[in-house]
């Protein structure tokens, strides 16, 4: 009885670490850049992509996470006011459309 | 951050509705994350939606097994108790952290990833069938004669079958010529 339970135990760790093994590592993808406005414009990043993606807009301190699932999203994020650009960074783990993703500037309002 | 709420964080996806709805019934405390925007509790009932563009069906299924609200909200909660300042964003599809240098950026994606162990991975896209991109198409362009009628200027949309090849790549979207304006755009049209 007990080396049954061996051979199960054996099996069970065998299973587990085939499944560990053969998981798929997610790929993520991602688009970066550098990007300065003039006096009184405000940076942007925007996106367009599926899957969880990260966007750093120009200079911003702030990371916006959005959960896009399997659509082709565009996502927008400015900088906060007083800041002229900097680094910005997209990143997705789902697919990421190469011109529809990149920084700008738009007229502070 | 509210500890009933807490409590939840460690447990899997399937119970945190449950959890986050005691939480919200118990109260919150003042740095409860929920607290700043009390209008992205979820309910059972998201109620009438804004946007007059019906959605494919394909988007309620995958609606039914995960809703980005829920997930978000937990999993600010996560990672404020790590210590960054995290909240729900506006639209309730995701989050916003702040105060995060770009050398910090894969100590925040790190964070991430150990909340993802905790609250349960979001799933990650999967491969559309033809039937669901063609029905994307068809939505698309409901959606494109939404942002006519709201003033916007969008092209002639290409034939269906360019639309299923270029899927891989990013297909085309009314969005995609709509530059200035693109955030009221979106209030008025929701593209899905």
């Amino acid at each position: 009885m007990s080396k049954l339970r061996r051979q199960i135990a054996a099996l069970a760790g065998a299973a587990l670490l085939l499944a560990a093994l053969v998981s798929p590592a997610v790929a993520v993808v991602s688009k970066d850049g550098t990007h300065y406005c003039q006096t009184y414009w405000t940076p942007y990043a925007r996106s367009y992509s599926t899957g969880n993606t990260w966007l750093y807009p120009p200079g911003s301190g702030t990371g916006h996470y959005f959960y896009n699932g399997s659509n082709w999203t565009v996502r927008k994020v400015h900088s906060p006011y007083g800041e002229d650009g900097g680094y910005w960074l997209v990143q997705t783990d789902g697919s990421l459309n190469n011109p529809g993703t990149y920084a700008g500037c738009t007229p502070a309002s | 951050m509210h500890s009933s709420l807490v409590a939840c964080l460690g447990r899997r996806r399937s119970i945190l509705a449950a959890c986050l709805l005691a939480s919200v019934v118990a109260g919150c405390s003042v740095d409860d994350p929920l607290t700043t925007s009390p209008d992205r509790i979820p309910s059972a009932d998201p109620g009438p939606t804004t946007s007059a563009v019906a959605r494919p069906t394909s988007s309620a299924t995958e609606q039914a097994t995960f809703d980005p609200e829920i997930y978000a909200i937990a999993m600010v909660g996560c990672l404020r108790e790590a210590g960054w300042d995290a909240v729900v964003n506006e639209s309730g599809d995701g989050f916003s952290v702040q105060s995060v240098t770009p050398d910090q950026h894969s100590a925040l994606e790190s964070a991430r990833i150990a909340c993802d162990e905790r609250v349960g991975p979001a799933p990650p896209p999967r491969q559309l069938s033809d039937g669901e991109i063609r029905e994307r198409y068809q939505f698309l362009l409901r959606v494109r004669e939404c942002l006519i009628g709201a003033g916007f200027d969008v092209s002639e949309p290409p034939s269906e079958d360019a639309f299923v090849d270029s899927w891989a790549a990013g297909p085309w979207s009314p969005f995609s010529e709509i530059e200035m304006g693109l955030e009221r755009a979106l209030d008025e049209c929701p593209q899905m």
